[in-house]
């Protein structure tokens, strides 16, 4: 049966487990739960009915309609969770025996999974250790008999909890991992962040806004400063007039390891970690040599671009190995490609393609020509967020009118340029820079960093990264995107921004318990496993790592179990019942013995045939224990003191002889 | 069908109790401790596992590796529940105090002394005789609590259960941990009472309740009788007088129960246990009327006496009596 206090565990258990899945959830699904909890509450107070077979159905066959509509064509997990949590809502309405509770308790640990869908950071995983308290006292509570205070239903549940986590640390640390068994559906959140793989002039303005991070990142080894780092994202090459993007491009895997004996002062290792942003493109330094990751597959093409087989919705960690010089052309560029990254639509943006034409008549090196281009920007371009809205023709109204504008149009620009002078040329969009977190030594870099840069190919040398937006604001990748901004214009930038130094440096140890979770709890996997085994027990041979394993667990539990002991041998004894023992060993050496069904007060009348005071007194001492022990009146607990005191005085104290 | 399926089980478990045996002598007095207490997982604790593997499988292929740990935690929490389940039992003393008698038929009480040792009292535990009524019982810390266990009696004589079962699956029904103490304990049971003619010889209840009158000072009405002189004017019957019927006396006495002998013989047609039914029948029946009776068994014989206690030391003889054959 269902009592009272423990449908109140039931209904408030329930509700912690499914709170955070029902904020992803169409809101008719919280006008359901609300009618469940009514009609519940309602049936506890016994003004409804359960519902019949045939109510049940209906609802069930509401609810999956009522999720089927509303998630008609989404493939993701979401329409699954609903179902998840309509079952469990509905379950409660019904929740009759100690069985339909437990049904409930079990949906309700399948309901702290699926939180663990939507939210890995640090707050979610407080938040399921939380969940699984109530739900762990919640089920303690439905075998309780007795009648607890609320503070004793937190403890019965809390020690369980607490008891049961460093165990399930070892298993955690120690159980193999394995590959997924089979591909599932993944959430389809909120929708993608970052940049898209089509750029348009302005669309960069107004990601910089935003102060989400996109990754965070460690190097092995020193740091290079903040102006080194170009992370190349995209590489867009086709330019229909307008809007660049992205051609399709054959991708391989690419090699974990790198096979010659690079050291390190010449390559750069380092390991990202993604916030998810649900496309399939990763960032690195130019040129990557290798890369490896255990939560994704890895892929690589001919631009140097690495990207993952699936959307990233999870966050991920790869880690990656660059080169820290450029790498030397290996084949010239084909005549098909030098066509294809020279290609400009016909007839757009003449005075800029003119103006190229004539660096190309005119017969000059590369080399030239890029300074030339440079030189444009030099002059009286302004670096701004505020560009006015071009039209038709935009790279010309740049170049020629407006002369105010962010990177995306100094690239798209400088691209334009090296195109219609003949050198093949393409944009890359990624970030640039990152904010170093001194207490854990890592960069964050967010959406505020995002970049756009440029590439030319010239003959002997390979691809040439430039950067057209050092020439206008070198300030931009010096020390940043702020900086390099016109005061009123600063304010615009997303960053975090703290009126004190000391929030400032809460924020960052915030940020760095946060890394430190995604590398040692959600990233922790085969090879980081591997290490820590390697590190502790000297290798992660399975002997090892078992007889570890088995030792530790041994331990942990010997240690539990003699807790329980020791509390056992010596029995919570209340003041009274120790004093009864004194007054009952002492009748004992005067012969009188209690039998074990007795009470002190049938004790005592036996006593009172024999001994007529001796009883009486020991009357008088049983109804005190009684008004002390099972009343609570603390008068009788002085007065049942100074009753067995005056009985312990017919007892002669023996005198010790020596 | 179900006799094939239980006959497995009825060897198994004669194998179990014999291995019991042999570890733990029949005693008054048990305690519960690692040596005589069993824990396995319950139906709940596998469909726990189950769940498990469920939210392992997901953390799996999700690759993510809080689901993993959520997984890992409730295995941690099935462990501790081993021991949590064995320690709400280990520590508790049992402690057999005596029975009451009773009838075949009849549910008859085994009354025990438990007192649990625990910090916490041993919470939620099933008492049961083997093939008797499950009792459910909670004890508090540091208190002695006198329970009753039944068990149904089929056969006259003493009863001794022997075989009793406590489990309990407290605190999260996840595990069963139980133990089959052998156990010193013996009830006797009387016949159960078969209605019966009272046979001939014996004045039958009905008829005038079986009592006459012994005259002499009482208070009670006993007839009519012829004046004799002395007699005390009050005791004239002025009735009768007054209708020239003549002058009688009102005859006042006090009352008593006769003796009555209950006799096997009158009794006994050729089954000797409905015989001990049918005598255990005018027991009860004599003591509810107050009757003095004697019984008299082959080789016993139980001089007239009447009260609660004529009809204890009667029912045990019918206990206890022994056929010949």
């Amino acid at each position: 049966m269902i009592f009272r206090g423990n449908l109140v565990w039931m209904l408030s258990a329930q509700a912690i487990c499914i709170l955070p899945l029902l904020i992803k959830l169409p809101l008719w699904i919280w006008a359901v739960w609300f009618l469940a909890l009514f009609w519940r509450i309602q049936i506890h107070l016994g003004r409804w009915k359960f519902p019949s077979t045939w109510t049940k159905f209906a609802l069930g066959i509401g609810c999956a309609s009522g999720i089927y509509l509303t998630f008609s064509g989404v493939r993701g997990v979401e329409p699954m969770v609903g179902f998840l949590v309509c079952s469990f809502i509905l379950k409660i309405v019904e929740m009759r025996t100690k069985k339909d509770a437990l049904i409930v308790l079990f949906i309700g640990f399948i309901a702290v999974a699926a939180q663990f869908l939507f939210a890995q950071d640090v707050v979610a995983g407080v938040y399921g250790i939380f969940s699984l308290f109530i739900l762990l006292t919640a089920w303690q509570a439905a075998f309780y008999s007795r009648q607890i205070s609320l503070r004793q239903y937190f403890r019965i549940g809390g020690v369980l909890v607490l008891q049961a986590i460093p165990f399930m640390i070892i298993l955690f640390v120690v159980m193999p991992r394995l590959a997924p068994l089979w591909a599932v559906p993944v959430p389809q959140g909120k929708g993608k962040t970052g940049f898209s793989d089509t750029l348009e002039l302005g669309d960069l303005g107004e990601l910089v806004r935003s102060p989400e991070v996109a990754f965070r990142v460690t190097f092995a080894g020193a740091a290079p400063l903040p102006q080194q780092l170009y992370w190349r994202g995209l590489v867009l090459d086709d330019f229909d007039g307008r809007r660049w993007q992205t051609a399709a491009m054959l991708s391989r895997p690419i090699g974990e390891e790198v096979s010659n004996n690079l050291g390190d002062d010449e390559v750069l290792r380092y390991s990202v970690i993604m916030e998810p942003h649900h496309y399939r493109w990763l960032f690195t330094l130019d040129p990557v040599l290798a890369a490896k990751s255990a939560q994704l597959r890895l892929e690589y093409d001919e631009r140097g671009l690495l990207s993952a087989k699936r959307p990233v919705v999870n966050k991920a960690e790869y880690s990656a190995t660059s080169l820290k010089t450029a790498f030397p052309p290996i084949a010239p560029l084909g005549e098909w490609e030098r066509r294809r990254l020279t290609r400009l639509p016909e007839g757009s943006n003449p005075r800029a393609a003119e103006l190229a034409a004539q660096w190309r008549a005119e017969n000059i090196a590369p080399k030239e020509t890029i300074g030339r281009a440079l030189e444009i920007f030099h002059g009286e371009f302004v670096y701004t967020m505020r560009p006015p809205r071009l039209e038709t023709n935009s790279i010309d109204s740049f170049l020629f009118e407006s002369k105010r504008g962010f990177c995306e149009h100094f690239s798209s620009a400088f691209v334009f340029l090296m195109r219609a002078a003949g050198l093949p040329a393409r944009i890359v969009v990624g970030y640039q820079g990152g904010e170093y977190n001194q207490r854990e030594g890592y960069f964050v870099v967010r959406q505020s960093h995002a970049h756009a840069w440029a590439e030319v190919w010239i003959d002997g040398a390979g691809w040439q990264m430039v950067d057209p937006t050092a020439a206008v604001a070198p300030s931009r990748i010096e020390s940043g995107v702020e900086n390099a901004l016109a005061a009123d214009e600063r304010e615009l930038v997303g960053s975090v921004r703290w009126s004190s130094s000391l929030m400032y440096s809460l924020y960052q140890q915030w940020d760095a318990i946060g890394y430190n979770w995604n590398r040692w709890v959600l990233n922790y996997d085969k090879d980081s496993q591997r290490n820590l085994f390697s590190d502790l027990l000297g290798d992660a041979s399975p002997w090892r790592v078992g007889v570890a394993f088995a030792s530790a667990s041994i331990i942990l539990f010997a240690v539990y179990a003699a807790m329980q002991v020791w509390r056992r041998q010596r029995p919570h004894l209340r003041a009274e019942d120790r004093l009864v023992q004194v007054v009952l060993r002492k009748l004992t050496r005067r012969g009188f013995v209690r039998r074990p069904e007795e009470t002190l007060g049938q004790f005592a009348a036996r006593v009172a045939v024999d001994e007529p005071a001796l009883g009486h007194e020991l009357n008088i001492i049983a109804r005190l224990y009684s008004a002390s022990v099972y009343a609570e009146d603390p008068a009788a607990e002085q007065r049942f003191r100074l009753a067995v005191q005056k009985l312990l005085k017919r007892f002669p104290a023996r005198i010790a002889k020596s | 069908m179900q006799n094939s399926l239980r006959v497995p089980t009825h060897f198994f478990r004669r194998r179990f109790f014999s291995w019991i045996d042999k570890r733990q002598p029949s005693a008054k007095r048990h305690f519960l401790h690692r040596k005589n207490l069993y824990i396995f997982p319950s139906i709940t604790g596998f469909a726990y596992l189950l769940l498990v593997i469920i939210i392992w499988l997901l953390g799996t292929n999700y690759q993510n590796n809080l689901i993993l740990a959520l997984a890992y935690m409730q295995i941690s929490v099935f462990v501790l529940t081993i021991l949590n389940t064995y320690n709400n039992m280990a520590g508790l003393r049992v402690e057999f105090i005596g029975a009451q008698e009773g009838f075949v038929g009849e549910k008859i009480a085994f009354r025990f002394l438990f007192a649990s040792s625990n910090r916490r009292g041993t919470h939620y535990i099933t008492a049961q005789w083997l093939d008797g009524d499950a009792v459910i019982l909670d004890f508090e810390p540091g208190r002695e609590h006198i329970e009753n266990v039944y068990i149904s009696a089929s056969r006259r004589g003493w009863l001794r259960p022997r075989r009793l079962l406590l489990k309990s699956t407290f605190p999260m029904g996840l595990l069963r941990c139980w133990t089959w103490l052998n156990v010193d304990a013996a009830a006797l049971v009387y016949p159960a009472p078969v209605e019966s003619e009272l046979p001939v010889g014996i004045a039958a209840p009905e008829q005038d309740g079986g009592r006459h009158l012994r005259l002499g000072p009482g208070d009670e009405f006993a007839g009519f009788r012829t004046y004799k002189p002395g007699d005390s004017p009050r005791r004239i019957a002025w009735k009768h007088y007054a209708r020239d019927l003549g002058l009688w006396s009102k005859d006042y006495g006090e009352s008593v129960t006769s003796q009555t002998c209950l006799q096997w013989s009158d009794f006994f047609r050729g089954d000797a246990e409905l015989a001990l039914s049918y005598l255990c029948f005018w027991v009860e029946k004599f003591t509810e009327q107050q009757r003095t009776f004697g019984v008299k068994l082959p080789g016993v014989e139980l001089p007239p006496d009447s009260g609660m206690e004529h009809r204890q030391t009667v029912l045990r003889a019918l206990a206890m009596f022994e056929v010949k054959s």
